[in-house]
């Protein structure tokens, strides 16, 4: 498909580059008005844009799969699945920005052109099958990143964060080129589905494999703040404001995973009738248990001793990246269709969280967590709504959260990988003592609290239409998720790989 | 390990680019003359006579032009692999003329978002 027509399965990404422009453009053009109208203004066009590309991206799901622009973008059900779920994650976003208090009216423009830029960049990323261009996505995701890190000009935290993603975004952009070229190296090609090719008809000595997969495992690992690249990622969170903090620990991991996923399967092995071989007895697997493992283990014992809220979802959201990348581990269909159902559960989730807990640190202004002391009491619906995010975050039935823990302990459990299932479920538990410690904050009366009760947060209709949008899944897929994981297994035996 | 052979060359090339760059510098250091005085020994500035110090305070507002001008240079370098090939692909349809139409229609909007957000007014 080299004709025009191959741009109308480019639809949904050209409608985020729209959108942004237009964002831009609106608030040029809007600014002789009041500022309260001139908001609305521009939320509107980029709220518009955002769901029209979904609606784009929710036809072309339907098309099957195909190659454009040169064999260099691969649309498949699965990229376009990840692609919906980056396009509602940012939309999500886009309100937490318009809600936030930490982002100041006249700059919401920038914010909101900088998350749709960054879904762009991450949409690219998911459907890339040429290096260079998958390259160019990466950088795309990290300049918009760098900018969202430090948005609160004038706030050192921010700034200091801005600067840590930055230097790590460098380091880790150097690495992906230089894995790129090993892997040019080996294959022969800067298309992936011609590397694979390559590789599974000759013969490349390990160490090769092993340098141009490290390599790039490594920069995606940096992305989603696994195991050996965390350090700084809870530091960014933390420091970042609310909006780019869930930018980070949703969009970003979904991003990265999926492009792990191609990496690894797409890549590096051989396509069998129930389960991938891996290439040449290239055994990458082993690295990712590992990865997992550390990444779940550490995450889940760190986030027992913070007192930030933002940084505890930051921890925690290391070693939920663990638990994905377990089910990636196991590397057959049952093992990334659970990666897939978790990715689902764990973005609409920690979208969710991340949305309460800046309407709550916005309302106190700081971030400790004994603000959450006596929510419910304060705010009956949104504590609610937190204390259920947070027990489908730990994985309680009857919750989606749950689900994608069964499923992904199932793949690892049926591929006889036990002692990394018994990590895995250790973590469950240890994950479930600080969600219910958070829990038991939102419920806490404390009248002979000495800084007197809190005021209760204003109700703000918006906010409380988009956390029931969140809610609505996370009941529901915990009691009905056949449709969901019937699309997925679908998804995944239909594409070309 | 044969396939590397092939990078020999550059190995021996990038050896002898680094031997020569030493045993210059050493040469000169050895067996050169030393005789310094006062306005041999002072900072070369272009054979004016140096004021004040070198690392003096830079108003931000230089790196956001040296921004802004990075950017747009950039942007035009784009320009000339597509007059390249603008006559071969203007036989087939006049796609290609849209395109950069397109693409000027897109820098034009962040110039005047530049332009109306006051970055290029100097105070």
């Amino acid at each position: 498909m080299n004709d025009l027509r191959s741009v109308f399965r480019f639809a949904p990404e050209l409608m985020l580059f729209v959108t942004a422009i237009l964002t831009l453009s609106t608030d040029i053009v809007s600014r002789h008005q009041k500022s309260s109208q001139r908001l609305k203004l521009i939320t509107g066009v980029s709220i518009l844009g955002l769901l029209i590309s979904l609606l784009l991206a929710l036809r072309t799901i339907a098309m099957g799969s195909t190659e454009v622009f040169e064999r260099s973008y691969l649309i498949d059900p699965v990229s376009q699945f990840f692609k919906l779920l980056l396009i509602f994650s940012g939309i999500i976003t886009v309100l937490q920005a318009c809600m936030s208090k930490e982002i100041r009216k006249n700059e919401k423009a920038e914010i909101y052109t900088l998350l749709i830029l960054g879904t762009l960049g991450m949409c690219a990323m998911t459907s890339a099958v040429h290096l260079l261009l998958l390259f160019l996505a990466y950088e795309t995701v990290g300049l918009a990143c760098y900018v969202l890190a430090a948005f609160k000009r004038g706030s050192a935290i921010s700034s200091e964060a801005g600067i840590k993603i930055f230097v790590h975004g460098a380091l880790t952009s150097v690495l992906f080129a230089f894995g790129i070229v090993m892997l040019y190296g080996i294959g022969k090609s800067f298309n992936i589905l011609d590397i694979r090719t390559q590789l599974a008809s000759t013969l490349v000595p390990t160490s090769y494999l092993w340098v141009a997969f490290g390599l790039i495992f490594v920069a995606l690992a940096a992305r989603m703040a696994v195991f050996p690249f965390h350090f700084l990622m809870p530091d960014v969170v933390e420091g970042s404001p609310s909006p780019a903090s869930s930018f980070f620990s949703v969009s970003s991991n979904i991003a990265a995973i999926a492009f792990a996923i191609r990496l690894c399967i797409h890549i590096f092995s051989v396509k069998g009738d129930l389960k991938w071989a891996h290439l040449n007895g290239f055994q990458w697997p082993e690295l990712i248990t590992g990865v997992a493992a550390t990444s779940m283990t550490i995450g889940n014992l760190t986030a027992l001793y913070q007192n930030n809220l933002k940084r505890l979802i930051g921890y925690s959201s290391i070693a939920q990246m663990g638990y994905l990348l377990m089910g990636l581990a196991v590397s057959n269909r049952m093992g990334i269709s659970s990666v897939l159902f978790s990715l689902t559960t764990y973005g609409v989730v920690t979208l969710g969280t991340f949305f309460v807990i800046q309407m709550v640190t916005d309302a106190a202004g700081n971030e400790d967590i004994s603000i959450l002391k006596g929510l419910v009491w304060r705010n009956p619906y949104e504590g609610v709504v937190l204390c259920i995010f947070l027990l489908s975050l730990a994985g309680l039935p009857p919750l989606m959260g749950f689900i994608g823990h069964v499923y992904v302990l199932g793949a690892v459990m049926k591929e006889k990988i036990y002692w990394l299932a018994i990590v895995g479920a250790m973590n469950y538990v240890v994950g479930l003592t600080y969600c219910l410690s958070m829990i038991r904050r939102v419920f806490a009366t404390n009248p002979t609290n000495q800084d007197g009760e809190r005021a209760a947060m204003s109700a703000n209709p918006i906010a409380h239409g988009v956390l029931a949008v969140l809610l609505f899944p996370t009941l529901l897929l915990g009691v009905y998720w056949d449709p969901l994981m019937n699309y997925i297994t679908h998804s995944l035996e239909s594409v070309m790989w | 390990m044969e396939h590397m052979q092939a990078y020999i060359p550059v190995l021996i090339l990038m050896g002898v680019g680094a031997l020569i760059g030493t045993v210059v510098i050493l040469l000169t250091t050895f067996l050169g003359p030393h005789r310094p005085n006062k306005k041999k020994m002072s900072v070369y500035e272009c054979g004016v006579p140096p004021i004040g110090d070198a690392r003096r305070r830079v108003s931000v507002k230089f790196y956001l032009v040296a921004i802004l001008f990075l950017l747009f240079d950039v942007e035009g370098v784009f320009f000339f692999p597509w007059a390249v090939v603008y006559k071969k692909y203007l036989s087939i349809n006049g796609f290609i003329l849209m395109e950069m139409f397109f693409f000027v229609a897109i820098l034009l909007v962040g110039y005047i978002y530049i332009l109306r957000k006051g970055a290029l007014e100097w105070d």
